[in-house]
């Protein structure tokens, strides 16, 4: 009832609202719904420099050689792994070290990597793990391998050793202060005292009570993360292998060839990964409104 | 006077305001009985202008004021919570009618401080809001609403979240400013003997229908109203004290 | 005393990339086997400050950019936010914002170039500008979408009958509460701007070289000690600014 007064306490200046709307669906909108459809009747053939009528030749092309599919179903692979492990890692640090995050040292330098963009971590990870890296001179100098060549493939690779690495770094720093977070703000706090008063330890309540609260509250973030590194560009570009490129990659590949035959497939490629991103998004966005 | 007629309002299927009539003569208090939910926020926030009617006028001296917008019409709503600016002092909270309206200064000072006093609150003028009771903070809202002497108060069960003490202070507090100040009030409340204790005239609201009581005694006999069930019970508790002392 | 050696060995993992980044852009060689570079130098910072350079004009773009992307989707986000919030469908309209905030950037790149193209904005300052307001806008809508409670819309109506006008209210009432609000998202904004490369290199047709273009650039170029350098352009005016306040840089969405 209160809202819904609310809500009509508003028509009263009805005018300068319309424009705001009409703004908002330009510039959040119209860019993704816009392009979405030009780049539909582009992979149909229904414009573009080479188009010659309606045609479904690119879609074929992009789905029967499993070029898409293939490339969708590792980008699944590396945002799960990297999200598995950046979860179970930051729910561990943000309980092992609740104390000096609230008020110790910890509480100021978690926030500094939040300062590392994706490109950076990238090339990070390269000078990082790379041949010729820091960790393999590191090992060189302990004498734990005999040369460059000794040193494992971790970038390049073809299981995303790299990839996985630099996201579950981003992501680490991030999640642990999410945890803290949701932490104070659930008095988790409180609810530990309670728990050991009716005599549990401490890790049984970090397994019953701590954990699947921590992980219920964060459920939207956690799947919103996911879908970044679903479409993760710089960091696949600087240290993935070049066998499987993950879906951004690809996309801009088929543009960057100069050939005019590929680009039909880069959109048809873009607007699949589109598409599926937003279902994905409207099949969980209830609960992300509960929660935002 | 403010003089409104037929007030109809409906939110989708459902009638809030059912042709709502009532007069109120200048420097008079009307109070308005109503349980929750009887649609008296709504009756309020029409006459403020900050919901428009569906149909029926408003009228301030003869003159309909439906088109003019809140700020203009010097209708001060009062909400149940006393909504004080919390990033502002009491005494910029009191003064904030008068900044509105561009007050020269000195006269800002001296009406700000003269307000003050009467709510014997000059000690706390430079507290923040959080830092008041709740009894304080309504006594700010007051002020607020009345340092620029607007045509209508219009006053939304303003003591409902009150302890008891503290609620019948501001009863008296109310009384004499509104009797000082010559107020035209509309005032809202689920408590009998509150509405009893300000009312110069009387209604009585439910379910979106609102009666207006030619005198007090007509009020009171009213079944509806339940002061004939109020004054049974407490002439009954009466008399079993003294059937007891005998 | 676990905990202790665990704390240590965070706080080195965390402060190892700007050490290293440090070290790099201060380096002039750096052969294998040897764990530090060879010979050291301050040319590569001499460059930055002796004008004209490349890494000078990055530092410039990326924040004007930032700047210009922070302030108008700050001010757009807090006006147009309020609609949205009071709108009859909110859920359909902010679901409508997730769509640009939840797609890679690089294929929404892709996907609108055509038109900056035809527009001309292609390579372009003001392109990347408007390509990045379209990341950075209805982020800010989401984010000030728990400002507009009850209380606050309240206040608006108190004030309104008070006598106050709209502009009054949104000077002395609505702005003053939503100030540190404000300020986080004006940061958040900026850094999204300022973090971001894929949009950029699409729509700015790699000609509109900020710093993470550049980082790229160095990288592709085998340049490490420039790329460390621009890096750490980067990192460190968040990284100060966080030390400052950290309040103002991270809020849960």
């Amino acid at each position: 009832m209160m809202i819904l007064e609310h809500r009509l306490s508003t028509k009263t200046k009805r005018g300068s609202g319309l424009y705001l709307r009409l703004l908002f669906l330009l510039l959040a909108a119209a860019p993704v719904a816009g392009g979405l459809l030009y780049g539909l009747a582009y992979s149909l053939g229904l414009t573009g420099a080479l188009s010659s009528g309606f045609t479904l030749q690119h879609w074929q092309q992009v789905l029967a050689s499993g070029v898409l599919l293939q490339s969708l179903g590792y980008s699944l692979y590396i945002a799960f792994t990297a999200i598995t492990l950046a979860t179970a890692t930051a729910l561990f640090l943000s309980l092992y070290f609740q104390k000096s995050l609230r008020n110790g040292s910890l509480s100021y330098l978690l926030y500094l990597p939040l300062t590392i963009p994706a490109v950076v971590m990238g090339f990070l990870v390269f000078q990082l793990f790379t041949k010729s890296g820091l960790v393999s001179r590191v090992a060189y100098s302990l004498n734990w391998i005999p040369g460059l060549q000794q040193f494992p493939d971790l970038v390049h690779d073809s299981f995303g050793f790299g990839i996985i690495l630099a996201h579950t770094l981003m992501a680490i720093p991030f999640l642990t202060l999410l945890f803290n977070a949701i932490y104070r703000e659930q008095n988790l706090r409180q609810l530990q005292e309670v728990s050991e008063n009716l005599g549990a330890g401490k890790v049984y309540f970090s397994r019953h009570i701590a954990v699947p609260t921590l992980l219920k509250t964060a459920a939207p973030n956690l799947l919103l993360y996911f879908i970044f590194i679903l479409g993760a560009y710089e960091v696949p570009l600087l240290i993935g292998s070049q066998q499987h490129p993950m879906v951004s990659v690809l996309a801009v590949q088929k543009f960057q060839r100069f050939n005019l035959l590929d680009i039909p497939q880069g959109y048809a490629i873009s607007v699949a990964f589109t598409l599926f991103v937003l279902l994905l998004l409207s099949i969980s966005f209830k609960k992300l409104q509960r929660h935002a | 006077m403010l003089s409104i007629q037929h007030i109809h309002k409906a939110f989708q299927l459902h009638t809030v305001l059912d042709h709502v009539s009532v007069e109120v003569p200048e420097g008079q208090v009307l109070a308005v009985l109503g349980r929750s939910g009887c649609g008296k926020t709504t009756l309020l926030k029409t006459l403020a202008g900050l919901l428009p009617p569906d149909a029926g006028s408003i009228k301030w001296a003869g003159e309909s004021i439906n088109e003019v917008p809140p700020r203009e019409r010097e209708m001060v709503y009062l909400f149940q919570e006393p909504l004080l600016f919390p990033h502002l002092s009491v005494f910029e909270n009191i003064a904030y009618g008068l900044r509105v309206r561009k007050t020269p200064e000195a006269e800002v000072q001296s009406k700000v401080q003269s307000m003050l006093r009467e709510l014997e609150l000059q000690e706390h003028a430079q507290k923040k809001p959080d830092q008041l009771s709740g009894g304080q903070r309504q006594r700010v809202a007051f002020g607020r609403a009345i340092i620029f002497l607007p045509r209508v108060l219009l006053l939304d069960e303003p003591f409902a979240s009150l302890d008891a003490q503290t609620r019948s202070a501001m009863q008296k507090l109310f009384l004499r400013l509104a009797r000082k100040y010559g107020i035209t009030a509309l005032f809202v409340t689920h408590d009998v003997k509150e509405a009893l204790l300000i009312g110069d005239r009387f209604a009585y609201m439910a379910a979106g229908k609102l009666t207006l009581y030619r005198s007090k005694e007509a009020f009171m006999d009213d079944p509806a109203t339940g002061v004939q069930e109020e004054l049974a019970f407490w002439n009954s508790i009466e008399h079993n004290i003294s059937t007891n002392d005998k | 005393m676990l905990r202790k050696s665990l704390t240590v060995i965070l706080a080195s993992a965390i402060l190892l990339p700007f050490l290293f980044f440090t070290v790099l852009s201060v380096g002039q060689s750096w052969f294998y086997p040897s764990v530090l570079p060879q010979r050291f130098t301050l040319a590569n910072w001499q460059q930055l400050w002796s004008g004209q350079s490349e890494l000078q004009f990055g530092l410039v773009r990326s924040l004007i950019l930032g700047l210009g992307v922070a302030i108008l989707s700050t001010l757009l986000g807090f006006i147009i936010s309020k609609e949205i919030a009071l709108a009859k469908y909110k859920n359909r309209w902010l679901l409508l914002a997730y769509w640009p905030f939840v797609l890679s950037p690089v294929v929404l790149a892709i996907m609108v170039q055509r038109f900056f193209l035809l527009t001309g904005m292609s390579g372009e300052l003001i392109g990347v500008l408007l390509g990045q307001l379209i990341l950075a806008f209805p982020f800010a809508v989401i984010f000030f979408q728990s400002f507009w409670s009850r209380e606050v819309l309240q206040l608006e109506q108190q004030s309104q009958t008070l006598g106050a006008s709209a502009v009054y209210t949104l000077r002395h009432v609505l702005l003053p509460l939503a100030k540190s609000l404000l300020l986080i998202c004006f940061f958040q904004t900026f850094l999204i701007s300022w973090f971001e490369y894929g949009l950029t290199q699409f729509i700015g047709l790699g000609k509109v070289k900020t710093l993470t273009i550049l980082v790229f650039k160095y990288v592709n170029e085998a340049n490490i000690f420039h790329a460390a350098l621009a890096s750490l352009l980067i990192m460190l005016p968040p990284a100060l600014l966080l030390w400052a306040n950290k309040k103002f840089v991270f809020r849960g969405i």
